[in-house]
Parts: C-alpha cells; sequence; structure tokens
C-alpha cells in the first residue's frame, strides 16, 4: 500500500538550444531532468559547422588568411596569427622584432576584447544585465584601437607572411595612452559589481569543479585551465612572438569551479593591460615586414604544428605541405572543442539552473568548437 | 564564534550589495555615450575598410590594367574581369570591372596586391539595398566615390 | 486631498440626480462602483504605461544608453506604440495547450492586482473601501495571482513554461510567509488592520523607524512576490528562456506584463502605506506624497534588478525559510515583548 500512495516522478527531457538564450550560439544540450536537477546531458554540435579545414585546403595560402579570422570571431588575431606562424616556420622566415611586438600587442588587446565579452556575458548568463554593457562598452575601446591599425573591428585581416599589415598610424599612441589610463578603472568597476557580490559567490563558488587532473585528461587549456590549478600557458612556458622578450607570468589559481574561471580572466585582463604598456614602451624600430616574402608563396614541403595562446586556450594548427602553393593538410585543434567536451561529465546532478553558468564560464565559442 | 562569523558574513555581504548599488548608481548618473544612429555617426578612422573603390587617374578614369592580381588573390571569388588583347596596346584592354559586394568579405587583400593603385577600400558601410543586383558594382559606380586623402594601403 | 473632494462631489451630483428622477436608491452606491471601478482601471492603466518607459529608461542610464528616444519627449509615447504593436498582434495559442485555461491565465494573474488597489489609501480620505481587515484582505488578494501564474505555465503546454509555473508557486508560496510576519509588526503597533488607521498611527513617526528589520524583510520578501531580480526565476531569461509567458502573446502576453508592473506598484504602495507614513507629508497633498514614497520603492527595485545577478531555486527557497523566517519571528517577538513591557 505504501507504494501505491508514494508520489510518481517521471525523468522528463529539456531539449535546451540550438535556439536558447544562453548557449552562446547554436549548441544544443538535451536534458533529462528530474525535477529541477539534471540527470545526463546530451551535447550536439556542428549546426555551425563551415568546414574550415578542407576551405583552406582549396585556397592559396594568401587567401586563407582573411578566413581563419573567422574561426574564432572573437578573437580572430589569434587565428590569423597562427596561420603565419605555421607558414613562416615552414618557410623560415624570421619576422622583425617590431612586426613582431605589434603582433603582440594586438593579439593582447584582443584577448581583453574577448575577455570583456566574456565578463558580459558570464555576469548575462547569471540574470545580471548591466555588466553585459560595461563588458562592450570596454571592448569598443579595444576595437577602436584595432581599426585604427587594421582597418577592421572585428575581421582584422592583421598579420602578413613575415610580418604584419601595417603600421601604426600617428594618432595611435594618444588613444591608446587614453585607454591605458581608463582600463584598470573600469576593470575595478567590473570587480565592484560582480567579485564580491553574495548572489554572485553564491551562484558560482563550488559550482562545476573540475580538479587540474581532470582538466590535462580532457586536453582543457587556457584560462579554464589555469583555474583548475595547472601553471600552463603557452605565453610563459612557450613563448612565441615577443612573449619572451617581455616576460609573462600565468596567472593561476586553484579551486577550478565557475568563480576561478571567471577571476582568471578578470585577472589576465589586468596581465594583458600590463603587456600593452610593455610592448608601446619597448616598441623597436626597423621594418614591419620581412622583404622578399612573397604574396603568393609556395611553402616548402613539411609539416609543421603551430600554436598560440588564445583567449579561450591552445589554439594549435598543424599543416602538411607538399610544395604547393595550397596546404595539403590543415588540422585546426581548437581551444573551445576540448573545453567543451567535458560538459557531459560536468552537468549530471546540478541544478538547471547552474547549467547555464557552468557551460558559461568555460568561454566557449561556437564556431571555434565546429570550425 | 560561529555567530560572529554569521555576523561577519552578513555584513560584508551587505555590504558588497552595496557596493554594487553604488557602482550603478554612479553610472546612471553618467551622460550615455552611445550616439542616436542616424542622426548622428561616428566618424571612421581614415583606415578603415569599407567596400572597394576604384582609385580615379588624372584622366579621371580607372587606373586598372587587367593584370588580374586582384582576382587571384580574392578570397570571395568576389571580382570579375573582362579583358581583351588588342594589336598594338602593351598589355590588356579592360572590357568590363565588377565587383559583386554582396560577396565581398572586406578583407583588402585586392588593394594590397594591385600594383598600380587602381583599388582603394572607402570608409563607407551604409551599402544596403533593396534588390541584390544593385550589390554589383561595375566601374562607373566603383570610380563614384573618391579615396579619402589619408588611407593608402 | 485631490481626489476625496471629488469623489464627493460626483457621489453628491449623483445623488441629486437619482432623487430628482426618482430612480431607485440602489442605483446610488452602484454608481459609485462604477466611478471606482474606472479610477482605478484608468489609474492603472496610465501607471503601467508609464513605469515601464520608467524601467527602460532607468536600465538605459545605468548601462549608459539613452533608452527609447525616437517617440515623443525622450520616447515617452513608446511604451503606448507597444501596447498598439501588441494589440494588433496575431494572439497565437500552441497546439499543445490546455485552451480554456490557458485563455483565462492572464486575467487570473490581472484580476487580483486591480481588485488589491481598493484598499490602498492614495490620500486623505481617497481610499475606496477601508475595510477593517484591510491589510488581509491585501495578502489574501494578492496570492491569488499566482493560481494565473501556474495555471498559465502548466497550461502552456510547454516544459519551460511549466517549470516556470511550478518555480513561481514555490517561490511565492515561501515568500508570502515572511512578507505577512513582517506585515505583522506593523499591526501590533497600529493595533489595527485597517489601511487608515493603519496610516493615522504614523502621524508622528513612521514605523520604518519602529520597524527597521520588519522594512528590510518586507523589501525583500516583496522583491522576490513580484519576479524581480535576484528573485526572477520564474521568468529567468536564460534559464527556461522566459518562463510561465513563454508560450503568450499579444494581449495575453500585455496582460501578464500589466499584472507583473501593476503588482510592482502595488508592493511599493503597501511598503509606502506600512513603513513609510502612508501619504501623510508636510506641505503638499497626500496624494503626491503618496506617490513619491511608492515612486522611490519602486526605483529602489529597478535598481535592484539591474544590478544583481540571479539567485538558484535551492538557495531562493533556503533563503526564505532559513534566514528570512527566523529573522521575521525574531522581529515579532521583540516587538511583541516591547509592547507588553512599556
Amino acid at each position: 500500500m505504501a507504494t501505491d500512495t508514494a508520489i510518481h516522478t517521471q525523468e522528463f527531457q529539456v531539449n535546451m538550444g540550438p535556439q536558447h538564450p544562453s548557449t552562446h550560439g547554436v549548441f544544443r544540450m538535451v536534458l533529462t531532468m528530474d525535477g529541477e536537477r539534471v540527470v545526463d546531458c546530451e551535447p550536439h554540435v556542428g549546426f555551425l559547422h563551415r568546414s574550415m579545414e578542407k576551405m583552406a585546403e582549396n585556397r592559396l595560402y594568401i587567401q586563407f588568411l582573411p578566413m581563419a579570422d573567422r574561426i574564432d570571431y572573437l578573437s580572430s588575431l589569434f587565428c590569423s596569427v597562427a596561420h603565419c606562424q605555421a607558414v613562416e616556420q615552414l618557410m623560415e622566415i624570421e619576422v622583425p622584432p617590431r612586426a613582431k611586438y605589434l603582433r603582440t600587442m594586438f593579439m593582447e588587446l584582443n584577448r581583453i576584447a574577448s575577455h570583456c565579452i566574456f565578463f558580459g556575458v558570464f555576469a548575462l548568463d547569471l540574470g545580471a544585465v548591466t555588466p553585459f554593457l560595461y563588458g562592450f562598452r570596454e571592448r569598443e575601446l579595444t576595437m577602436d584601437l584595432l581599426e585604427m591599425t587594421t582597418g577592421q573591428r572585428i575581421t582584422f585581416n592583421y598579420p602578413r607572411f613575415g610580418g604584419v599589415a601595417a603600421d601604426l598610424p600617428d594618432s595611435f599612441f594618444a588613444v591608446a595612452e587614453k585607454f591605458l589610463k581608463v582600463f584598470p578603472g573600469r576593470i575595478t568597476d567590473y570587480e565592484r559589481i560582480l567579485n564580491e557580490n553574495e548572489i554572485f559567490l553564491a551562484r558560482t563558488k563550488g559550482v562545476g569543479v573540475v580538479d587540474g587532473a581532470r582538466a590535462i585528461n580532457y586536453g582543457w587549456s587556457g584560462p579554464n585551465l589555469r583555474a583548475s590549478g595547472v601553471n600552463f600557458d603557452l605565453r610563459q612556458n612557450m613563448p612565441y612572438e615577443a612573449y619572451g622578450e617581455l616576460g609573462y607570468e600565468a596567472v593561476v589559481l586553484s579551486n577550478g569551479d565557475c568563480y576561478d574561471r571567471y577571476l582568471v580572466r578578470i585577472l589576465e585582463m589586468r596581465a594583458s593591460h600590463a603587456l600593452i604598456k610593455k610592448c608601446l614602451e619597448g616598441l623597436p624600430d626597423g621594418p614591419i615586414v620581412k622583404e622578399k616574402v612573397s604574396k603568393f608563396p609556395k611553402v616548402p614541403a613539411g609539416e609543421v604544428y603551430a600554436r598560440v595562446e588564445s583567449p579561450r586556450g591552445d589554439y594549435g594548427l598543424y599543416l602538411v605541405s607538399d610544395g604547393t602553393n595550397k596546404p595539403y593538410r590543415y588540422k585546426l585543434r581548437t581551444p573551445s572543442f576540448n573545453n567543451l567536451s567535458m560538459i557531459r561529465e560536468m552537468l549530471p546532478g546540478v541544478y538547471l539552473a547552474d547549467v547555464v553558468p557552468i557551460f558559461g564560464s568555460l568561454d566557449v565559442i561556437l564556431p571555434d568548437v565546429d570550425r | 564564534m560561529r555567530v560572529f562569523r554569521a555576523i561577519g558574513r552578513l555584513v560584508k555581504g551587505t555590504w558588497w550589495l552595496f557596493v554594487g548599488m553604488v557602482t550603478t548608481t554612479k553610472h546612471f548618473l553618467r551622460r550615455a555615450i552611445t550616439i542616436q544612429y542616424p542622426k548622428e555617426r561616428f566618424e571612421q578612422w581614415p583606415r578603415f575598410r569599407g567596400r572597394v573603390a576604384m582609385v580615379a587617374g588624372d584622366d579621371g578614369g580607372h587606373k586598372c590594367t587587367a593584370c588580374a592580381q586582384c582576382i587571384r588573390v580574392c578570397p570571395a571569388a568576389c571580382i570579375t574581369l573582362e579583358r581583351h588583347k588588342e594589336g598594338g596596346v602593351k598589355g590588356f584592354v579592360v572590357d568590363g570591372y565588377v565587383i559583386d559586394i554582396g560577396l565581398c568579405i572586406y578583407c583588402g587583400l585586392c588593394v594590397e596586391v594591385c600594383n598600380f593603385d587602381a583599388l582603394a577600400m572607402v570608409p563607407e558601410y551604409e551599402m544596403s539595398v533593396y534588390d541584390k543586383a544593385e550589390l554589383v558594382y561595375d566601374i562607373p559606380k566603383l570610380l563614384s566615390r573618391q579615396l579619402e586623402p589619408e588611407f593608402k594601403k | 486631498m485631490i481626489i476625496h473632494p471629488v469623489l464627493s462631489w460626483l457621489n453628491e451630483w449623483w445623488q441629486g440626480v437619482v432623487a430628482t428622477y426618482g430612480l431607485p436608491s440602489c442605483f446610488v452606491p452602484a454608481a459609485q462602483m462604477v466611478v471606482h471601478a474606472i479610477l482605478i482601471g484608468g489609474f492603472i492603466a496610465v501607471l503601467v504605461l508609464f513605469l515601464i518607459w520608467l524601467t527602460r529608461k532607468v536600465s538605459a542610464h545605468i548601462q549608459q544608453r539613452f533608452g527609447p528616444m525616437r517617440v515623443g519627449w525622450h520616447g515617452s509615447v513608446q511604451t503606448v506604440a507597444d501596447a498598439l504593436k501588441l494589440m494588433q498582434k496575431e494572439d497565437t495559442t500552441p497546439r499543445s495547450c490546455d485552451r480554456p485555461v490557458f485563455n483565462i491565465a492572464p486575467f487570473l494573474a490581472f484580476a487580483p492586482t486591480i481588485v488589491a488597489f481598493v484598499v490602498i489609501p492614495f490620500g486623505d480620505g481617497a481610499i475606496i473601501r477601508d475595510l477593517n481587515i484591510g491589510v488581509l484582505f491585501l495578502f489574501a488578494i494578492t496570492t491569488i495571482n499566482v493560481i494565473g501564474v501556474i495555471s498559465g505555465g502548466w497550461a502552456s503546454g510547454s516544459k519551460y513554461s511549466l517549470l516556470g509555473g511550478f518555480r513561481s508557486a514555490a517561490q511565492l508560496v515561501s515568500y508570502e510567509v515572511p512578507l505577512v510576519l513582517s506585515a505583522l509588526g506593523v499591526i501590533m503597533l497600529a493595533g489595527s488592520m485597517k489601511m487608515g488607521a493603519i496610516v493615522d498611527a504614523q502621524s508622528r513617526i513612521w514605523f520604518v523607524a519602529y520597524q527597521p528589520l520588519a522594512f528590510v524583510i518586507y523589501i525583500i520578501a516583496a522583491t522576490a512576490e513580484v519576479n524581480r531580480t535576484p528573485f526572477d526565476i520564474p521568468e529567468a531569461e536564460q534559464e527556461i528562456v522566459a518562463g510561465f509567458n513563454v508560450e503568450y502573446s499579444g494581449m495575453k502576453f500585455a496582460m501578464f506584463f500589466l499584472a507583473e508592473f501593476a503588482n510592482m506598484f502595488l508592493i511599493a504602495a503597501i511598503a509606502a502605506t506600512l513603513f513609510l507614513g502612508g501619504w501623510r507629508g508636510p506641505w503638499l497633498p497626500g496624494e503626491f506624497w503618496f506617490l513619491a514614497k511608492s515612486f522611490a520603492i519602486v526605483l529602489l527595485l529597478m535598481f535592484f534588478r539591474w544590478t544583481y545577478p540571479r539567485l538558484r531555486v535551492d538557495q531562493l527557497m533556503s533563503f526564505a525559510w532559513k534566514f528570512l523566517l527566523p529573522l521575521a519571528f525574531l522581529n515579532l517577538i521583540i516587538t511583541g515583548l516591547i509592547l507588553v513591557l512599556i
């Protein structure tokens, strides 16, 4: 009799995405729910697949350069720099120091832009609308600087084989000065709104905890990995461009929860700010592009793996050349895909309301996942 | 002890909630930074890569020599060129040069590879039209807006 | 001071009309009711239009934007334009919905709010029915709109709206308790449930001075009661898209919207009456003071909304039962002890 009067519950499925306000693009999760709790999650990726790798294999090296920007449109400079690095390594081109510094500086600016979006969107995921617009406000400042030099606000198409496309305009320094002066105060504003906010702490501390070993097993990289206490940052461990000369110390936190993943990015914004300052101070003179590099290079046969530390993590590019002017194989190892891979294991057991911050704290961008 | 800690947490929590409110109030009193778009526009930086335009030569015509470098480099294949060889003339004669702005990705590579400074990117960004066919720009249309003085490739 | 003379003049005029033409005497209260209903309906309509505009402007300026600027002076007629748009919209009904319940739910959510305005003292004598169980009536009536919300969520036939409806039911039931308990302190002080008597009891000092804790509890519980951030989990956009009203469109959606904003003002008006001395204030007419106090609290709620993130369901519940409720009881005990001892 006791069994008959007991309340019978039933699991049900909620289809989160592909069109859902907080899946950051087109990502679909089929959540099996027991009331408000998630029992199982089945992620579906591929809604944004554009066959970037195959497109690269059918185009000249220079033709794919602006397209690489579209792989991860929030941090597009990193993708095209990786593309250039791969080609330069195969052709054994030494990039002039000024070009290295310019690339480094603009990559850091782009990182700030990307982290600003993360800040805004993460706050929005938790229901705070205002920080979203603050984040975008500061992103405009960085994009102004990028636009002044590269000519575009999102898809810059800035690096070239053996250097960069354009030198700094004269008006750049005044605007950059202003930005560098204003920005730390703006980060303080961010921190005032969210960092110690009791509600924010309650929502993010201890949610979606991932320890370092598990993060490594899943191939995590970037801020997510560093939030789990693993001291690995390509800028520090395998310096490229001007990072070796500038010196960089990675931001590492230990808890591995949503809050630390958030905090790492806030601290990285400050670190990037310092790097940009250093870059501007130590900017060497000289050419911005190596001379006598063809615009339509025939890349010597061979294979190479180029990697950069993008705002989302370790962006890798495996390039095989057969000696023609088109890549033979163009394999991308995008950080978002690996970071997303644990979502199925992280979600069961949490509340529906926690799905959103956990997913948001990974700072995944869907074109980067699907390519 | 636990009571004190709980009270401390309460005070701290309330304080930071209050600080958050102060921050938003501070912003509330500041001037808005957005602009009212169709009435106000912000000025483009001189290097801004808007649409592609042709640079007029001294005679007011285009400077294209039909070398087709731009077509070779264009990632979106949005440029079409018609040319023919004519006896007595060195190189090619341009019959038609068409850029489909609807396909263009504004990368600026065509401007960069042009050896004769025949192309430029002009800071123009309001190109929406009702008919797709209007997005196909031919030579007179490409020549219609001349390059801002500071923009060089 | 403004409304009362007008109302009594109207009443006398109508009584004169009834007497002159020899109509039955039951026409007098009937006409009075009609006039009151029209007044409240008009007031709510204008109020909500204004409140929506205010929300948009306040949120915009907090975010360093301008907000609506095109229609009218600083977009002041924008909400009217939006209301017109909503009226023209197709009234979609999902196939899997429970049709009668789906259609009646918006009205169930909206009607209690209108009824509750009956006992709100807008000014000196400007109260429609000064019931002797005023506060009780108020809390009893406002609780009814949860039925509208939950039935709307259930009848939509969508999982998101179902979740929203259930969340809303759980939340409103839990926060109703500290809300009423915090008001109880005021009732103990005033010795009456009559709204008029409560305002009169504050002629010297506002009750917020005697009951600061109750005021804080009331504001928190009231924020939860009207589903504003940080307690807006029933309509959390980022989790369950829009909660119970996700399948509604057109005028039915507008009804939910009206109810939400009217409720927000109602809860602020109650706070003004119970804690901030109601319509009492120096020099200016009472109606002005009442509106000023209410809007101050509405603004406070708006600033909450645009500053704070949202709590989770379980945190929301434990906050109500483990924190607010004991505090409210503590406040009651202290108030009772002091009243007995003095």
